[in-house]
């Protein structure tokens, strides 16, 4: 339900970069899918990637041998993340993350301090420079109370920082609309203008079928928004279902009974 | 000392061995380039052997050569955008939480614009990566198990690894980081000519850079190619010739990582092997019997069939090729 909920969110016709894990399945769901004309990109240099056949699996990592196979172009990180990312060509980037918060800020370095760490993860890889600069963030993880803090443990990547003006007083640029997507629901940020105006807090907007609103904000540990306009999402569809097996070909995405 | 690279004679063979190239270009207290594309395991296997210390890896993401060479000790610094599959081993988290492993965290992108700035000659490089978020608090920059020796000034004040500036131009925030030299960059290729000059293809992510910045570049190649294969397909040329200190031709010398158009990484290695140091025990055996039990890449791969068969090590091999549907026209009268 993540990865489908996630794919849904990557819009065709958008050019988009496409981070490690998850999303590398989701946006190629959404690739095969509805977004026919996205353009896949990853941040270690293959750029448009449209895959050759349709039987070819989802890559499994952001340098994966399999992307270079039909790809506009086989550039490097100087092309992908300084030229197409910071440059502000990328509209969109699908990104997972150990951690979120309440203004959409997210941690993929530790779990506790640097001091005292509870967990040391591997590091923002290219998240960060995506963060700063790219147009909208998808991001995706399962909601869990670790997971979803008032403030992150570490901020790796910049969202809408502290709240309204946020990100402008930090000298970037605004971004939106973000989103979240979950192993219970989507979530939004409450700002029509990238960060400016409006709280900047996360709002929940979808909630999975079968899954009530009294579950999440168990989970979410702070005083939830939730949407005037809060609906259920459609179940996925056969289709759908069908492809995400067809392109985790080998299960190397998808943990049993997690997404 | 390390030679400087152009003691070479322009078109002198550099042709040599993985033991001459590590034992002339690799110095105790190096900063060494390692990048996270076609890792060069057989000059990473030699590092080890050689007991090269104090080496200080950089990238912008490393790997598990660096989880190697930092349980061996030959590395205990790291500048890195991402520590990928490293975490993996015990011991190498138990040697960043002790501070055996002192580093200090950058991006992929920052680490390949660091490493583009010293290649280019600059002093440092903008980048608005860390804008907005916790890498600029005083206890990210400076934690106890920092870079922050590295980073001394002559008059004893401690260097910032990256810093704000409101931009002299037109006042807004900018965020600088310092271009990063290398000493020495080891790394594998598909091809090479015996004076150096370099071909990668498919994603280069930091090759390129991380091979321009620095000093010396060590490359181990997968195929030697004579001088005329090189210039009928220049374009595939990351460094030229000039650039380069030893080359070496070593054969599956980046498994178990895998190269695109020869070899699929190898994915049973680490749990057949131990190589991947989850503890320190199938650590220290891997290093014995994979490292300083074998000489040279090429006893390595022996020792592979021996112990695995030829077929498994086959299996890996690319078999289905990509060939181009219309090459590219080259020539001009």
């Amino acid at each position: 339900m993540m990865i489908v909920a996630t794919a849904r969110q990557v819009r065709d016709g958008e050019s988009t970069i496409v981070g490690m894990g998850p999303p590398l399945l989701s946006a190629a769901l959404a690739k095969y899918h509805h977004a026919p004309n996205m353009w896949y990109c990853t941040e270690s240099g293959p750029l448009d990637w449209i895959p050759t056949s349709r039987d070819l699996p989802a890559p499994l990592g952001i340098a994966d041998h399999s992307l270079v196979q039909g790809s506009a172009m086989s550039g490097d990180m100087v092309d992908a993340l300084g030229a197409f990312v910071n440059g502000g060509w990328a509209q969109s980037a699908v990104l997972q993350a150990a951690q979120i918060d309440r203004f959409g800020n997210l941690n993929t370095m530790l779990a506790g301090t640097f001091e005292d760490p509870i967990r040391r993860l591997p590091g923002t890889g290219g998240n960060a420079d995506i963060g700063a600069s790219v147009g909208r963030v998808i991001s995706t993880m399962p909601l869990e109370k670790r997971r979803f803090k008032e403030r992150a443990d570490f901020r790796t990547t910049a969202g809408y920082i502290d709240g309204p003006g946020g990100r402008g007083e930090a000298g970037l640029a605004p971004q939106g609309p973000n989103t979240c997507a979950t192993t219970m629901c989507v979530f939004g940020f409450d700002t029509e203008d990238g960060g400016v105006t409006g709280s900047c807090e996360m709002v929940l907007e979808q909630l999975f079928p079968g899954v009530a609103l009294e579950e999440v904000q168990a989970i979410v540990p702070w005083d939830l928004k939730v949407s005037s306009e809060l609906s259920y999402m459609d179940p996925p569809t056969a289709e759908e279902l069908t492809l995400v097996r067809h392109l985790d070909d080998g299960g190397n995405h998808l943990i049993p009974g997690r997404y | 000392m390390a030679e400087p690279i152009n003691s070479w004679p322009s078109g002198r063979s550099k042709l040599m061995s993985a033991r001459e190239a590590v034992n002339r270009f690799v110095n105790d207290g190096d900063t060494i380039y390692s990048g996270f594309n076609i890792i060069s395991f057989a000059l990473t296997d030699e590092i080890i052997r050689q007991g090269k210390q104090h080496l200080k890896a950089v990238a912008g993401s490393v790997t598990p050569n660096v989880t190697m060479m930092s349980i061996a000790g030959s590395v205990d610094r790291i500048e890195t955008g991402y520590l990928s599959g490293t975490l993996r081993s015990k011991p190498f988290q138990e040697m960043m939480r002790d501070g055996r492993v002192k580093w200090n965290d950058y991006t992929n992108m920052t680490i390949t614009l660091r490493l583009m700035a010293g290649g280019l000659g600059m002093p440092f490089i903008c980048a608005n990566s860390f804008l907005g978020t916790d890498y600029l608090l005083e206890e990210t920059m400076n934690h106890s198990r920092s870079l922050k020796e590295d980073r001394r000034r002559e008059d004893g004040s401690i260097a910032p690894p990256y810093a704000v500036i409101d931009s002299p131009f037109d006042g807004r925030k900018a965020l600088l980081y310092p271009a990063l030299k290398p000493d020495v960059a080891i790394v594998h290729c598909q091809r090479a000519d015996e004076e150096g000059n370099v071909q990668v293809w498919g994603p280069r992510a930091d090759t390129k850079w991380g091979l321009w910045s620095s000093r010396n570049v060590l490359v181990t190649a997968e195929e030697i190619v004579p001088r005329s294969v090189i210039s009928t397909e220049p374009h595939f040329t990351v460094v030229p010739g000039f650039k380069v200190s030893a080359v070496i031709h070593d054969p599956w010398g980046a498994h178990p990582g895998g190269l695109l158009g020869h070899y699929r990484a190898d994915r049973a290695w680490g749990e057949l092997t131990g190589a991947s140091m989850t503890d320190w025990n199938s650590a220290r055996k891997y290093l014995d019997d994979w490292v300083y039990g074998t000489e040279e890449r090429a006893a390595y791969i022996a020792q592979y069939r021996e112990r695995f068969g030829d077929e498994m090590l086959e299996a890996l091999r690319v078999k289905d090729f990509m060939v181009p549907e219309q090459p590219a026209k080259y020539g001009w009268r």
